[in-house]
């Protein structure tokens, strides 16, 4: 069996990973963390081999007229890993790294990430290898109505809905939904998620990341016997994510007492005025922490947030916040992942040796991902909810997933990471299983 | 807002002699440069034009601009910068997209570098002061504080997936690269 699947990867990982920098091969990662969870699941060997291997990929060509008359051709590329529970989801990203074994993993990823919060998705993900920096916008205009073409064939509400990723934004989903309604000629405006909110975009997509940071924070104290009121928070990071959780929080009742942003951080263990910090930051020519200041409020450093006294850390910045250098002084018992990978593997395994809880950053920010779920929902129904009924349902949707979570990891015994994966690829199988084999 | 928790002291260098206005009138001319050439506009003046208006496009490019130039300058400033990545500081990079637009330019970058030095930090600071000031008069922003959030990162941050130097190889936040040593 495991020549086999060694066998296997070799087939279908011929790409060398790219580039200069020393990355870690993220496709055999992302293989080993499913190894490792088949393994733990006994898995059947024939749902294992199914699931290394993607149900489809796209390489495309990508001609465009550039603005000096010359053509370019880019590469681009669509993985669809899994759409055993459902049409696949996932975004596209323009960036001049963009590789086949890369967009491969995330597929794999939002695979499981979808799976986790139970939305009825498969995972995909896309790229086109350029720097969007260096296209004017026509010419980004061109690039992603020429790639939509290309990988049209694969797409549709009902097969794939890609959603922005980085370098992708609004603009670029709605030349996607353009280009799709053109050719078939009528309106597919739900061949995309993350669209503007005319064309059919979801009230509460600003937040739905940071909010859901703030519903799990909720439901792990409720699990853990604390009351909000009781209950002291520091967020590293204050943009999307880290502001709305912060706000959320606040409003909840927790004790914000230390939030960092680029600029530093402000501490105050009677609790900050988060209302009066969203005024400051929303006035900030930058959105920035810089400049703030109030009665019984110090600036603490980035790294001082990390390792202060607190009930509950938030870590919503950049990844590799938390490493194995400063695992050790988190005084934090509860850590919940509102940005993505912000926990190194040394570190995690710390962490876990001190008995500090983690909520993985494939539960705790999936809000984003439920939110564009509920874009396509409402996209198909052509009935648009009101942002009361967007936050109702987002906080249904991920209290279920936390309680499974919590309750799967539990019963088997391991830490929330590792069982939220457990769970995931366990949905995955049972659909798969259910399902059956075509023909 | 430019930050170095290891940089190395006393390495001699003419760094310090450097005109770091000269340098920044220079960054700001090509960055202006960059934008009217996207925006398919007459010259850097109707670019500077767009800014004041604060039209989004014309920012997005006027920051990669900044970013671009400031990289090249670097380099030929200082030969320890390797290379020079712009990237967005986000939790959720995807997020980026639904978040409200910022009214002036805050540039993320890091800098490769052999070693950190206190001359490639000290021009970085000399850099933004001047930067601060002439792209406030440029936006009509007089209390515009930073325009260059500059991390520096050496060989061992790079090849240790520590700090800054992660994110060259990160998932998620993968910064684009605006400037290399060949």
């Amino acid at each position: 069996m495991e020549r086999y699947i060694r066998e296997i990867s070799v087939e279908i990982c011929p790409e060398p990973s790219a580039a200069h920098l020393p990355t870690p091969d993220l496709w055999d990662t992302v293989l080993a963390q499913l190894d490792d969870v088949a393994e733990r699941l006994n898995l059947d060997p024939g749902i294992h081999i199914l699931l290394r291997r993607p149900e489809r990929e796209l390489t495309v060509s990508v001609p465009v007229i550039m603005d000096d008359g010359q053509i370019q051709v880019f590469t681009g590329y669509r993985v669809q890993h899994s759409s055993a529970r459902g049409p696949c989801k996932g975004g596209i990203r323009y960036h001049p790294d963009v590789n086949l074994r890369e967009v491969r993993a995330l597929a794999a990823l939002m695979t499981w990430k979808c799976a986790v919060v139970g939305i009825p998705y498969g995972g995909a993900k896309g790229g086109v290898q350029c720097d969007p920096s260096q296209l004017s916008e026509e010419e980004l205009c061109r690039l992603t109505r020429r790639f939509t073409a290309a990988i049209l064939p694969i797409l549709g509400p009902r097969r794939d809905i890609p959603a922005p990723d980085v370098n992708t934004n609004a603009q670029v989903m709605a030349w996607i939904a353009d280009t799709v309604s053109m050719l078939e000629g009528k309106a597919v405006m739900e061949i995309v998620t993350g669209k503007p909110i005319p064309l059919g975009g979801s009230l509460g997509r600003k937040e739905a990341t940071g909010r859901g940071v703030a519903i799990v924070t909720a439901e792990l104290l409720k699990r853990k016997r604390r009351r909000l009121a009781d209950t002291t928070v520091a967020v590293q990071g204050y943009g999307n994510v880290g502001s709305a959780a912060a706000t959320i929080l606040h409003e909840m009742g927790c004790k914000i007492v230390a939030v960092s942003d680029i600029s530093g951080g402000l501490y105050n263990p009677a609790g900050l005025d988060i209302p009066d910090i969203n005024r400051h930051v929303a006035n900030h020519p930058q959105h920035l922490l810089e400049g703030y200041g109030a009665p019984g409020v110090d600036k603490i450093t980035n790294e001082e947030l990390l390792t202060s006294k607190v009930d509950v850390l938030i870590p919503a910045a950049l990844e590799h916040q938390i490493r194995a250098d400063n695992a050790a002084d988190i005084q934090a018992r509860m850590i919940i992942e509102g940005a993505n990978g912000p926990t190194t593997r040394e570190a995690d395994e710390i962490l876990q040796d001190r008995g500090i809880i983690v909520v993985p950053d494939i539960l705790a920010n999936a809000g984003g991902v439920v939110v564009s779920y509920f874009e396509w929902v409402q996209d198909l129904q052509c009935f648009f909810w009101d942002e009361e009924e967007v936050n109702r349902n987002l906080k249904k949707v991920m209290t279920r997933a936390f309680a499974e979570v919590w309750d799967f990891s539990q019963a088997q015994g391991v830490p929330l990471r590792l069982g939220a994966y457990m769970l995931a690829v366990s949905r995955v199988a049972d659909a798969v299983r259910s399902r059956g084999i075509f023909p | 807002m430019i930050t170095d928790t290891k940089t190395t002291l006393g390495v001699a260098t003419q760094l310090s002699l450097i005109d770091a206005t000269g340098i920044a009138q220079a960054i700001l001319s090509e960055a202006l440069e960059f934008c009217a050439s996207k925006l398919g506009l007459e010259d850097p003046q109707a670019a500077a034009e767009h800014l004041h208006r604060r039209s989004s496009d014309a920012y997005n490019y006027f920051q990669y601009g900044l970013a671009k130039s400031v990289a090249e300058h670097l380099s030929e400033v200082d030969e320890s910068v390797k290379a020079v990545f712009l990237y967005e500081e986000e939790a959720t990079p995807d997020d980026l997209c639904f978040g409200q637009a910022k009214r002036t330019p805050l540039i993320h970058l890091i800098v490769w570098a052999e070693v950190r030095t206190a001359a490639l930090q000290s021009l970085l600071t000399g850099l933004d002061r001047a930067l601060v000031q002439m792209v406030a008069e440029i936006l009509g922003y007089p209390k515009l504080l930073c325009v260059l959030d500059a991390q520096v990162i050496d060989d061992t941050d790079v090849e240790n997936r520590t700090g800054y130097g992660a994110l060259l190889s990160s998932l998620y936040h993968r910064p684009l690269e605006v400037w290399k040593r060949s």
